[in-house]
């Protein structure tokens, strides 16, 4: 007996021996797993720097961390492995470092280390855009941070792509994705990849759309990514423009509007019903209402509970073993998800419409696209007295539209008229939506009398449509001349960084 | 020896006898080694050749030693008396040994005795041996000799006896060196030589002249006959390193076949084991080898820059010694090749001329940015060692930047536009500056000139690159509205804007299309970077890799230019292109090729896609911020569509006049078939006859073309035709050859009336005949002809009166159109108006015809409306080059494409040859289905 107790102990002590590595390993993959979701690459690094470094299972962690850093080549080599490669994750991973690598060889990396801001631009012509992007990180950063109570390490990596093709070779969303819900951006892999304003024919409101990626950043951090999509997006729809001072038009679009529009008509997406994510959607409406439900929803959320709870949402979501969040809900605010839908809901219902809210988005009559169309192409000829005649008439026709009383003021411009210019923008009041050219000439208006609202009203121009020679040129763009005349010459702007930016837009090339 | 007299004398007796007979027995043995050896050695084999000569060697080698043998013992004294006298008495010839010895010992030695003693003594002992029996003793032996000699000559004799040939034969066999005897003898009488030249050369059989040199094709099949001289022997022909052996031919004589491959000298040989013997006489060929096909282009070698032509005309002419199988078009460029088939032969012609133009729009041009070398190829059909191929010198073209004929045609266009954009402005700001007076001229002469750069843009070919006839036909019906007459109303100035618009929306779309085309092209020159930059770094050949590397990326630089120009989309694409293109160049610069090929791949992946850089959307999107601020979009002229939708229903109403014509024409072959023609069956048979006796006096085909007698002879041809028609009662077609043949004839009377060779020569009596007697054939074939489509026309009177009522309504579809093609939006050239406005009146005629049952009348009025119908469908807005005919092969292929290019008639000689090309292609149809159509096509060429 005593025989059998000792051998006993032995075998026991003999198990224990063989199988501590292997629980040794797993914890330690788990915890590299962990640290690279959570964006701290730096522990990353130095675990898997103690681990075997022949694990075929850290292999796959490699490649991971290899793209957290951007490093797309080396996460190619690494998944190129067959043992990875011959996993399913491994060999998805390894198509997305190939995508990833040719859309990124060659790129221009501008690493700030003051600012703990890495900026690949895949266009070197968006160098001058840099500053710009620095700034808008920066704010949004620590203004976030401290909303969620995360701080993200640094450097925050930025892919700056040129066209949507790019965006989803860098950041593996399906294209046709893209295509479809017209995004333009996208916080993976612990990085932003974002789309250049310059793809856009008018730009787009690319200083909220960092804001928001770097939210959704965080919210990965702060929950290990187990932050369902409803949160993720409504958190990050919520920071997008609570970073930066309030702007014109940014109650324009109210979301609890579009929302309940979409519950009682029916249209409704469902808070928890987006799927894998926004951008995956069928069409740019549904995409649309599910931002607006999402957003609506967390607005509620936070308003009933308090940021507190949000704060403690979030922790209890990282400490979370299962994915469902509806457990986290009911252990900070004693309701489960389906509840809080419920109560939404009610709440939208019973609220009162405000018909003044819309999704902004205006179809021209055939008579106004034909006056705007003879307007472009008379000002485009130099022929600006023809243009202003079509754009006065367009602007009578619609006159909140800044893009028309923009194109009016222009006109006026070329014509040498700066007083009527300024007539024809009109005021803030006067428009319904943030237009790049409208508040370039109205800073060029406001220049001598408030250069402090003079700049401001810059700052909104590049927000939106950066490289717009009226935004970068601070409203001093070159003007078409009539056939046979001597072009004229245009100044540039005396601030260092808007002079770069303003040059970049008049000579394309010179990069 | 000092030999005394005596012994002297017996040594004769004894060598007379013995020494002669032994002879003579040795040289009987030779012989005999040689006969018999002969036999052995005509095996032929080593060993039975060696074993031959072993024997003669060896009685050779006996002979040599006994003549060694003999003139050693009679010189030697003690030897002579061994031989000579021991045999017969031999103590006397032991004394005489003793006292030879003793002689020699004193002559040594004089102190042994006196020399003379001793010779003396030994003369005495001599004397004592009596003559008579060393004569006895030699002549027994000499008898021996003698019997031996004489079995070893029967034996000899016997062998030569036995085959006195072979012993030659062995003879030269066992004298062979290296495989061939030294004598040569022969094998074959009567020889026949005929030479059968390769199937594919399709020449006749040649006999040849033994023995003398012949050239002949490579490949021929040698025959040759002969009546062997002597029975079993193993004949060859052989040019001494193969050989093929003759067979009985079953006549007595032998025949061998030998495929000539090569120059040589033949030989007919008897093969005897490994040795050949071979006949005098050589047989001698030179073979000519197939040569490569030679092909000459028209002033080739030479360079053409693509933007400077608007067709590159290549006339070729090949040549091959035997025959032609294949013509190719060959484009090279880079890496890459494309082979097009210009003629497909039958191997027969040997010479070939032909021409072909390349547009600077082929496909292949257009893709490419390298200097693309073209070759005409030709190749021969030799099967003996494969085809060969021929090249001309190339005509190298240097391509347009890819892009530049777009962006040229882009860029003047949008000229033209501008100026319709100042004739706007004049109108409303500057016309009223202009005294009153001056108005109307002035602005008649600032619209000449908006409506000049217009039309001169719409003319214009920018390196190759047409406006496509949809744009252009667009372009131009909205320069006609500009020009007519204002109608009550009408505003000056909104009729300008509104042609203004739709010539901008037109451009933006051809734009947008062209951008698309040419990014497409693009990025197959991003894949030829990628590839070098590859090559480069894979392959051994780095500096081909880097320049192809390098000329893709200058191509690239000029390309992205050209694409930033084309609109909207193309300064997008042109946009991405710039920035992917500087990874690209600064990777290479850096000399990392794996990720320039990486980048490279990108940019070609991305180009291949030419949407705009943000998708279908003109503005971002929902990440942020809100949707669509500012979309002020709308389609500010809708004149292009419009007139595309004009253009699909004139299209559309050209297929269903094609369907209906092919209806009447149904009706009426269904109402002919219908007609008895019994009752005439008889008489058509009887007049067949008739016909073929006129023919007789008329000469048959074979005389030199061109002349009267061949003029007569088709005329022949023709009458025939005519004849077995009717006998079929295939009236329409006896009628149309009956013509054929007078037109034939008069040709021959022309020509007979002023002979210029024997060939003109004919009874000018003898074709009037001929000629009285078709027409009055013919006559009475038109006639019941006539007689036939009358009664066919009251047959199909229901069904005629029936497509007639769907005529009317297609006639009222056409004037519609027509109203709408004069004016607006939808305005059409006043050419193709005018067609379609001719075939309106056109087809209201053939809708009366046809409600009258006048059903040939309508189907001739039907097919003019048709010609004009399709001339004035003109095709799309957004129809590139090609797309029109493509869509027509798609949509069933109802028509024949007319894409092809027509030469202008001031190219007299391509204008003739496209000429007689289509004629030609006329005359090999005969679908049923096709024939209207190519005949309305034919039509419009002639025109």
């Amino acid at each position: 007996m005593k025989r059998r107790s000792v051998l006993l102990l032995i075998a026991s002590l003999l198990v224990i021996a063989m199988t501590a590595p292997n629980l040794g390993a797993t914890v330690s993959n788990q915890a590299i797993a962990d640290a690279i979701t959570e964006l701290d690459v730096q522990r990353a690094r130095t675990l898997l720097d103690k681990a075997d470094p022949d694990s075929p299972s850290l292999a796959f962690e490699r490649a991971r961390l290899a793209v957290y850093l951007g490093d797309c080549d080396s996460a190619q080599a690494i998944a190129s492995a067959p043992t990875l490669r011959a996993t399913p994750e491994g060999s998805s991973l390894l198509e997305l470092a190939k995508r990833c690598a040719g859309a990124t060889a060659g790129s221009v990396v501008v690493d700030d280390v003051k600012a703990g801001l890495w900026i690949r631009l895949q266009d070197e012509a968006d160098r001058a855009l840099v500053p710009f992007i620095v700034d808008v990180s920066v704010r949004a950063r620590e203004r976030i941070g401290r909303d969620l109570g995360v701080d993200l390490p640094r450097p925050l990596r930025i892919d700056l792509v040129r066209d949507l093709f790019s965006l989803s070779q860098v950041s593996g969303l399906p294209l046709e994705a893209a295509e479809t819900t017209g995004t333009v951006a996208v916080a993976r892999w612990g990085r932003i990849t974002m789309v250049s304003p310059r793809a856009t024919a008018l730009g787009y409101p690319w200083e909220d759309t960092l804001a928001h990626e770097i939210t959704h950043l965080m919210l990965s951090r702060a929950t290990r990514d187990r932050a369902p999509l409803w949160l993720q997006e409504g958190v990050a729809k919520r920071e997008e423009s609570r970073w930066r001072e309030p702007r014109p038009f940014d109650a324009a679009l109210d979301h609890s509007e579009v929302a309940r529009a979409a519950l009682l008509s029916g249209r409704s997406v469902g808070v928890d019903k987006i799927g894998p994510s926004i951008a995956m959607l069928p069409t740019p409406e549904a995409a649309s209402i599910a931002f607006s439900e999402v957003t609506s929803f967390m607005n509620y959320w936070i308003e009933q509970n308090g940021n507190a709870a949000l704060a403690l949402l979030l922790r209890d979501l990282k400490g979370l073993a299962s994915e469902d969040p509806s457990a986290a809900m009911r252990s900070v605010t004693g309701y489960d998800l389906p509840a809080w839908i419920a109560r939404w809901q009610v709440f939208l219902r019973e609220r009162e419409p405000n018909p003044e809210s819309g999704e902004g988005s205006v179809q021209a009559s055939r008579d106004l696209a034909r006056r705007i169309r003879l307007g472009d192409l008379a000002y485009e000829r130099g022929h600006a007295a023809l243009a202003a005649l079509h754009h006065d008439l367009a602007a009578k026709e619609m006159p909140q539209e800044p893009s028309l009383r923009y194109r009016a003021a222009r006109a006026r411009l070329a014509l040498g008229d700066e007083a009527a210019a300024q007539a024809a923008l009109g005021e803030p009041k006067d428009v319904r939506s943030l237009h790049g050219g409208w508040f370039a000439l109205h800073g060029r208006g406001l220049r001598t009398e408030d250069p402090v609202a003079a700049q401001r009203a810059f700052g909104l121009g590049v927000s939106v449509d950066p490289l717009a020679e009226d935004v970068a040129c601070q409203g001093q763009a070159r003007r078409p001349v009539p056939p046979g005349t001597a072009p004229r010459s245009a100044p540039v702007p005396p601030d260092e960084r808007w002079r770069a930016l303003c040059e970049s837009v008049r000579n394309p090339l010179a990069n | 020896m000092d030999a005394s007299p005596i012994l002297h004398r017996l040594a004769s007796a004894w060598r007379g006898r013995v020494g002669t007979a032994s002879r003579q027995a040795l040289l009987a043995l030779l012989l005999l080694a040689l006969f018999a050896g002969a036999h052995l050695a005509r095996l032929g084999t080593p060993a039975a050749r060696g074993a031959a000569a072993g024997a003669l060697v060896l009685v050779l080698l006996a002979m040599v030693l006994r003549a060694i043998r003999w003139r050693r013992d009679w010189l030697d004294l003690e030897r002579t008396l061994t031989r000579v006298v021991t045999p017969s008495h031999p103590e006397l010839g032991e004394r005489a040994l003793r006292a030879a010895r003793l002689m020699t010992r004193t002559r040594a030695r004089p102190d042994l005795g006196s020399e003379e003693l001793a010779r003396l003594h030994f003369e005495r002992t001599l004397a004592r041996i009596p003559l008579d029996a060393v004569t006895d003793s030699a002549e027994g032996r000499a008898r021996r000799y003698r019997l031996v000699t004489l079995g070893l000559v029967l034996s000899a004799l016997t062998a030569l006896v036995l085959g006195p040939l072979s012993v030659l034969e062995g003879v030269n066999v066992l004298l062979a060196w290296r495989g061939r005897a030294p004598v040569p003898m022969p094998w074959l009488d009567a020889v026949e030589l005929t030479a059968q030249p390769p199937s594919y050369l399709r020449s006749s059989d040649r006999r040849l002249l033994p023995g003398l040199l012949s050239r002949l094709p490579e490949g021929t099949l040698l025959t040759v006959r002969g009546r062997p001289l002597f029975e079993g022997r193993a004949l060859v022909l052989s040019d001494g390193r193969g050989e093929v052996p003759f067979t009985s031919d079953g006549a007595g004589g032998v025949v061998a076949r030998w495929t000539l491959q090569e120059s040589t000298e033949l030989f007919v040989a008897a093969r005897f084991g490994s040795v050949l013997i071979l006949e005098g006489e050589v047989l001698p060929f030179v073979a000519e080898p197939d040569g490569s096909p030679s092909v000459t282009v028209e002033d080739a070698p030479r360079t053409v820059e693509l933007a400077d032509v608007g067709r590159v005309e290549i006339r070729y002419e090949a040549e091959d010694d035997h025959g032609l199988r294949q013509v190719d078009l060959v484009l090279r460029a880079g890496d890459r090749e494309e082979r097009r088939v210009l003629l497909r032969l039958d191997g027969t012609s040997r010479n070939e001329r032909g021409g072909h133009a390349l547009s600077p729009r082929d496909e292949f041009l257009r893709r490419m940015f390298l200097p693309v070398v073209v070759t005409v190829e030709a190749r021969d059909d030799d099967p003996i060692n494969g085809p060969k191929w021929g090249s001309s010198e190339p005509i190298t073209l240097i391509p347009s930047a890819v892009g530049k004929p777009e962006s040229d045609r882009y860029r003047a266009l949008a000229a033209a536009r501008d100026s319709l954009v100042d004739y706007a402005n004049w109108r409303v700001h500057e016309k009223a500056a202009v005294p009153a007076e001056k108005r109307v001229k002035e602005d008649k002469l600032r619209l000449e000139r908006a409506l000049g750069e217009m039309r001169s843009a719409v003319d214009e070919v920018y390196a190759g690159a047409g406006v496509p006839n949809g744009l252009r036909s667009f372009l131009l019906g909205q320069m006609r509205v500009l020009e007519r007459p204002l109608r009550a109303g009408e505003s000056a100035e909104r009729r300008t804007d509104d042609v203004l618009l739709g010539v901008d929306a037109a451009l933006r779309g051809l734009g947008t299309r062209d951008a698309r085309g040419v990014s497409k092209r693009l990025a197959d020159v991003a894949e030829e970077a990628a590839s070098g930059a590859r090559q480069a770094r894979e392959t051994e050949k780095r500096s081909v890799g880097m320049a192809r590397l390098d000329s893709a990326i200058e191509a690239l630089d000029a390309g992205g230019v050209h694409l930033s120009h084309l609109g909207l989309l193309g300064a997008d694409l042109g946009g991405v292109l710039a920035a992917d293109l500087g990874r690209v160049r600064r990777l290479r610069d850096a000399d990392d090729l794996f990720r320039a090929e990486l980048a490279a791949r990108h940019l070609a992946q991305r180009l291949a896609r030419p949407n705009p850089s943000f998708g279908s959307a003109a503005q971002g999107g929902v990440e942020a911020g809100a949707p669509g601020m500012n979309a002020t979009s709308g389609s500010a002229s809708e004149a292009a569509q419009r007139f595309d939708q004009l253009a699909g229903e004139l299209e559309e109403l050209a297929e269903s006049h094609a369907s209906e014509i092919e209806r009447v024409q149904g009706a009426l072959s269904d109402a002919e078939r219908a007609v008895e023609l019994g009752p005439i069956e008889e008489e058509a048979k009887r007049r067949a006859q008739a016909l073929r006796e006129a023919l007789a006096d008329l000469p048959q085909s074979g005389d030199e073309p061109g002349s009267a007698r061949a003029s007569a002879a088709l005329a022949r041809e023709h009458t025939g035709s005519m004849a077995q028609s009717l006998e079929r009662l295939r009236l329409d077609e006896a009628v149309q050859s009956g013509k054929d043949a007078l037109s034939a004839l008069e040709e021959a009377e022309r020509r007979a009336k002023a002979p210029k060779s024997p060939a003109d020569w004919l009874d000018g009596q003898s074709l009037a005949d001929a000629k009285q007697k078709i027409r009055e054939q013919q006559a009475w074939a038109e006639k019941q002809l006539e007689r036939l489509r009358a009664e066919a026309e009251r047959r199909a009177s229901d069904a005629l009166r029936q497509s007639g009522q769907r005529e009317s309504e297609l006639a009222r579809r056409a004037g519609n159109l027509a109203s709408r093609g004069k004016s607006g939006e939808t305005a059409l050239p006043a050419d193709a108006l005018e067609a379609l406005e001719r075939a309106e009146q056109l087809m209201r005629d053939a809708s009366r015809a046809l409600a009258e049952g006048k059903g040939e009348r309508a189907l001739e009025l039907q097919r003019q409306a048709q010609r004009l119908l399709e001339q004035s469908d003109r095709g799309r807005t957004t129809d590139d080059e090609t797309a029109r005919a493509d869509r027509k092969d798609g949509e069933g292929a109802r028509e024949l494409r007319t894409g092809g290019e027509v030469p202008d008639k001031k190219a007299n000689e391509s204008a003739e040859a496209f000429r007689r090309r289509v004629l030609r292609g006329l005359s090999e149809r005969k679908d049923d289905k096709l024939a209207p159509a190519v005949r309305r096509y034919a039509e419009g060429l002639l025109q």
